[in-house]
């Protein structure tokens, strides 16, 4: 019996080594040095002297860093308040779809599936501020001029947060959809022969049931969201004007643009301390969750 | 989760753990050395007095059109030295991953960089001091003094450049024609100073449509292109002060006024085009198509526009316009260097290599050979040939004429088109002027912003504009040296 119990705990951690081991090399280590080398000075990317929170300070002296970190948190509120909603509005329609449910499914799941880049360029020709663009040419069959996109900084980051919402939106709903799928189907049932209709049993059934899951992805939507790099960096370059630099775009100026590798760590240090708040609060809404349950 | 974030970590961080898990680069010598061993036992040909070398080179890319020509050079170049052997590496030069191939031991035993990062290479250590391995005098003696100073640090040389370019006005000659500015001789007209360059624009759009002039304005390249032009207006960046500290000195009206210029181009001639975001890639595309007609370029990149498939009878180049001030292009160029992990045969197979492709001062048989089926195989290919490039060394050296010489022979672009651009370079009618010194990318990250703001916001005052970069380049950076 007793041996038992030591070989279960002995096979357990064979089956963790492999995990370990990666999660070792490819996040607690690289992690723990950037955080340690961030106080140091950088002779390319070996770590000369220490110099304290000098790398901080240039951060912070950065022209337009406080633009930086505004732009970002632009990023979290336009995708929370696009990019919020219609995953779990779709999840729902689906949900009650009665024909025709498979192959929906797979036609909503296309953009997920497509290789980041290729959806950069595609939105880029959609974006394409003159009468060649595709969002244009829409918009001249209407008899409206071509509009200049991402090139109008009051809404640069909007538009970028279409094109994430767009690419991103059906792994969140398919999450929503499979708790949806989840709810015992008698509280359906009862609540159709109390005479509920499509809209009723969203908010009186769905959307209880659901509290937990989306006030989760909410958190991880907010985390993903602070790091967006691809799309400033492939779409904008950052512009017009800095209007849509994000934070990740800039930690990766400076570390792989401008040589300014102390920076760079610094940077990152400063961010994985946010996210880690985001994740503890995020950890902590979890728990919560699994409690009601 | 963190995926993001740990990507850039991760690129950083583990650029260093690929650095320990190769070792160092005296570590990495010696794996070389083993190498280079192994293949003696299989060399049996080898002459006493010539251990075996193995050269790993940058190459260029399998789908370039110079390919091929490049492996006949070396196929020559090993009958000729058969104790080398040159392995060609497929890497290319790119600013955003050099460093970290540096820093990693993984750059290639001889590559080549662009002229700005010259100095930060030779900083960084990665970069082996090629003084003492330059036995031919003519090197520093017909070596032009512009380069010279580019590539060397304390006395020392530590590059043997392969191209020199000056930027030119590139232009669309089939937008030229429909506007009516090309000359019966096939010349175009030259807008001598950058109103003219302006008024001729307007025409462009006015015949065809089509955007008069563009410039790219993302990824620093905004800022790039700007600097000459600011030159032209007589705006100095920054100056250095006695105890050696730089001082950002564009806040004059001269810089105003250059930035009013782009905002003209913009708003007043109206010539511009849509995208104001865009990079050299996208510019050289929208030349390459008709859509732009003219736009500032290095000539040295005449490969982006055969990517883009523009016909060979559209390509033309003329010298930049004068500003209120000067008539000055910006120059800038391919470098040689070779890896500081390099080994003493390994330096001198580099150099044997270079002087093979006729990059030296000393024109010899089979410098000629290369040079010749280099042009040969570019026209063969349909690169742009007859558009002359500086070269580094002075115009009184046997190989600069030599060069010139078989550019013509093997030019397949109307000679017209280009000759406005070869007259001046041969001519020197145009002042060369080399990037900013010290913090250049920072300082076109914050110029680039302003030109944004002027293209995008038909309220934008300039003065102000150009008040906050030069405060911001001089307490965000200078201030920092």
């Amino acid at each position: 019996m007793r041996k038992n119990k030591i070989w279960k705990i002995v096979l357990g951690w064979i089956f963790l080594i492999p995990a370990l081991i990666c999660l070792y090399l490819y996040v607690w280590r690289p992690s723990l040095t950037g955080i340690g080398w961030s106080f140091f000075k950088m002779r390319g990317y070996t770590p000369e002297e220490w110099v304290g929170f000098d790398n901080y300070i240039q951060v912070f002296r950065t022209p337009g860093f406080g633009r930086v970190m505004l732009n970002t948190l632009q990023y979290v509120f336009w995708s929370f308040l696009i990019g919020f909603l219609p995953p779990l509005f779709i999840a729902f329609f689906i949900n009650e779809m009665v024909h025709f449910k498979n192959g929906f499914r797979i036609l909503i799941y296309l953009p997920a599936i497509m290789p980041g880049i290729t959806v950069l360029l595609l939105w880029y020709f959609i974006y394409y501020p003159d009468q060649t663009g595709l969002g244009n040419q829409l918009l001249a069959r209407f008899g409206i001029e071509p509009y200049i996109w991402l090139n109008d900084s009051r809404f640069t980051i909007i538009f970028l947060v279409l094109e994430m919402t767009w690419h991103g939106f059906a792994g969140t709903m398919f999450l929503y959809y499979t708790a949806i799928q989840s709810i015992q189907t008698e509280l359906y049932e009862a609540a159709m022969i109390d005479g509920a209709g499509s809209v009723r049993r969203f908010w009186n059934v769905a959307i209880p049931q659901l509290s937990g899951i989306i006030l989760l992805n909410i958190v991880r939507q907010i985390i993903a969201v602070f790091q967006v790099l691809q799309e400033p960096m492939v779409m904008t370059g950052g512009g017009p004007n800095g209007a849509s630099m994000s934070v990740s775009y800039q930690m990766y100026l400076f570390g792989l643009v401008q040589g300014r590798v102390g920076e760079s760590l610094a940077l990152g240090t400063i961010v994985f301390f946010l996210l880690i708040i985001g994740t503890c609060f995020y950890f902590y809404l979890n728990k919560k969750v699994e409690d009601n349950y | 989760m963190k995926k993001r974030v740990k990507t850039i970590f991760g690129a950083l961080s583990i650029a260093v753990m690929t650095l320990s898990a190769c070792g160092t680069n005296s570590e990495r010598q010696d794996l070389k050395d083993t190498g280079v061993n192994e293949s003696e036992k299989e060399n049996t040909t080898v002459s006493d007095s010539h251990k075996p070398v193995e050269l790993t080179v940058a190459w260029v890319a399998e789908e370039s059109g110079e390919y091929a020509g490049q492996m006949e050079i070396k196929e020559k170049f090993e009958e000729a030295y058969p104790y080398i052997t040159i392995k060609p590496d497929t890497m290319q030069f790119d600013v955003q991953t050099f460093y970290t191939k540096a820093a990693a031991g993984q750059t290639p035993d001889l590559y080549w960089v662009s002229a700005t990062e010259v100095q930060k290479i030779i900083s960084g250590g990665y970069a082996a001091d090629l003084t003492d391995y330059l036995s031919d005098e003519k090197y520093l003696e017909q070596m032009n003094e512009t380069v010279l100073e580019q590539i060397s640090k304390d006395g020392r040389v530590y590059s043997i450049p392969q191209s020199v370019y000056a930027m030119g006005l590139m232009y669309n000659a089939s937008l030229f024609e429909k506007a009516g500015l090309l000359n019966e001789d096939g010349t175009p007209q030259i807008p001598e100073t950058w109103e003219e360059m302006a008024e001729m624009a307007v025409k462009i759009k006015e015949a065809t449509g089509k955007a008069g002039f563009i410039i790219p304005t993302i990824k620093n390249q905004g800022g790039w292109m700007f600097t000459p032009i600011a030159w032209s207006y007589g705006v100095e960046f920054m100056t250095q002060g006695e105890d050696g500290k730089w001082q950002a000195a564009f806040n004059t009206q001269e810089c105003v006024d250059a930035l009013q210029f782009i905002k003209d181009l913009k708003w007043k001639y109206d010539v511009m085009g849509a995208n104001t975001l865009l990079d050299y890639s996208e510019a050289a595309k929208q030349l390459s198509i008709a859509g732009a007609a003219m736009t500032p370029m290095a000539p040295d990149v005449v490969d982006k526009l055969q990517a883009n498939e523009m016909p060979l009878d559209n390509v033309g180049i003329m010298a930049m316009p004068a500003g209120p001030v000067k008539r000055v292009a910006l120059s800038g160029g391919r470098y040689n260097m070779v890896s500081s992990g390099a080994s003493e045969e390994q330096i001198e197979a580099a150099i044997k290599w270079i002087e093979f492709n006729g990059y030296g001062p000393d024109l010899t048989d089979t410098s000629r050979e290369t040079i010749e089926s280099f042009y040969k195989m570019q026209n063969e290919n349909n690169i742009p040939v007859g558009i002359k490039p500086l070269v580094p060394y002075k115009e009184s050296a046997e190989v600069t004429a030599f060069r010139y010489e078989m550019i013509d022979k093997y030019c397949n672009i109307i000679p017209e088109h280009v000759k406005p651009y070869n007259d001046a370079i041969v001519s020197a009618d145009v002042k060369y002027q080399v990037e900013e010194p010290v913090y250049t990318q920072e300082l076109y990250a914050i110029l680039e912003k302003c030109i944004q703001e002027v293209l995008t916001n038909q309220n934008a005052d300039c003065k102000k504009l150009i008040s906050d970069a030069c405060e911001e380049f001089q307490s965000a950076y200078l201030d920092q040296q």
